[in-house]
């Protein structure tokens, strides 16, 4: 299936990303989800997937949210949503320095805000 | 009258002599010691004294004829032919053996000894100026005026001297009273600069303990919020399970999810009381 969506989930609790597999699945679009808990392990995987889009979490140990998208950069053209647990102001106004950044989403992920930036409804938001 | 008229012409070129050095004197007690010198050129007498009586004070000099001591001016010390001069202010004429003057032990050696005795007052300063005698240096009715000249000048410089003593302690308290101000000011001046730095130090301090205290709770929040955010996003999915697939789905990762959370929380408080403890550590330190 060449047109399928190729999602992306970078998070180191396991458990977020089994939350955001089930929101998304609920959405009955057809995408194809993958997850990984180490990011160093999802930043190498990126050549091989060329996912569409990456949910990205910020604090991570080893390699966080910001590093990763630092390494990304110049080489992938996925468009990234952050989601985060994190509600201080200056993140969000960090993730505006990254043209790949298209969402900024506060935990736990919202069913209507995930639909609409997976079909392109919504890039803002 | 030729012979009076010399005498005359001699006595005021002494008296000019006089006046020409009492105006050069610095001290009462140099201004004594002119008059003591100069007086047998003015006038005959065995014995002068002066008695000086101002609102609080009672000074008197004596001066004897051909004395060993130096004349002083001295205090409390007043005969009774003054007190009657000082009450009635009528010139004093009189036999006198000069017994009065015992204390002194200065022999007169009188023959016919005459006391007289005048009385003046300049403002609220009175003055009874007497002297003694005889037939052997005998004071004539003549010799008066002379005489007045004589304490005119005498205490004119006095009253001058007075003033610039007074005015000179004056200005020596004034100057210590200024020394005192300056370096008040100088004590305070200090004391506010070293405030300034401790209000400056401390301003630091603070700043960097509030800097330390927002970047432990920004830790902290994001430590307790992303256990709390599985929470939420596990009861938000909840519905789309049956009973069955909850217990075995869900239920475990709520439990392990809630227990992040405990553990965050106790984190947290154990963190921010040591960063409080710490903190007021610091400030009893710097208290001392």
């Amino acid at each position: 299936m060449k047109n399928r969506i190729k999602i992306l989930l970078v998070d180191d609790q396991k458990i977020a990303n089994f939350i955001m597999k089930k929101v998304i699945s609920t959405l009955e679009i057809d995408c194809e989800i993958l997850a990984f808990e180490k990011p160093e392990k999802a930043l190498l995987a990126l050549d091989e997937i060329k996912p569409n889009l990456i949910f990205l979490d910020l604090n991570m140990p080893i390699l966080n949210g910001w590093q990763f998208l630092e390494r990304m950069q110049h080489n992938h053209h996925a468009n990234v949503v952050i989601l985060t647990s994190s509600i201080d102001p200056a993140d969000e106004q960090k993730s505006k320095e990254f043209p790949q950044v298209i969402s900024y989403q506060t935990k736990p992920p919202s069913k209507q805000k995930i639909r609409a930036i997976i079909t392109g409804e919504n890039h803002n938001n | 009258m030729s012979l009076y008229e010399n005498k005359y012409r001699v006595t005021y070129e002494a008296f000019s002599k006089f006046s020409a050095k009492i105006s050069k004197v610095d001290t009462k007690q140099e201004l004594l010691s002119i008059i003591e010198s100069h007086l047998k050129y003015l006038f005959n007498y065995k014995f002068f004294r002066v008695l000086i009586k101002d609102e609080d004070s009672l000074k008197s000099f004596n001066i004897f004829y051909n004395s060993r001591y130096p004349a002083k001016l001295i205090q409390d010390n007043i005969f009774e032919y003054e007190e009657n001069l000082l009450a009635k202010n009528i010139p004093l004429y009189q036999d006198t053996d000069a017994g009065f003057l015992n204390e002194y032990k200065e022999p007169l050696e009188l023959y016919e000894g005459k006391l007289w005795g005048w009385y003046f007052k300049y403002q609220d300063v009175k003055l009874c100026v007497s002297l003694i005698s005889d037939k052997s240096r005998p004071f004539i009715i003549k010799d008066v005026e002379i005489l007045n000249l004589l304490i005119d000048s005498f205490f004119t410089k006095y009253q001058q001297l007075k003033l610039r003593n007074r005015l000179n302690y004056k200005n020596r308290n004034l100057e210590s009273a200024i020394n005192v101000i300056k370096s008040q000011k100088l004590q305070i001046s200090k004391i506010v600069e070293n405030q300034k730095d401790i209000i400056e130090q401390r301003t630091r301090a603070l700043k960097q303990k509030n800097n330390e205290l927002a970047e432990i709770s920004r830790l902290n929040a994001h430590s307790v919020r992303e256990p709390l955010s599985r929470i939420l996003g596990l009861i938000e999915i909840a519905d789309l399970y049956s009973l069955e697939e909850l217990k075995s789905e869900i239920l475990e990762k709520l439990k392990l999810s809630a227990q992040d959370l405990d553990k965050a929380l106790k984190d947290v408080i154990s963190k921010s009381s040591k960063a409080i403890e710490k903190s007021s550590g610091e400030e009893l330190l710097e208290g001392e």
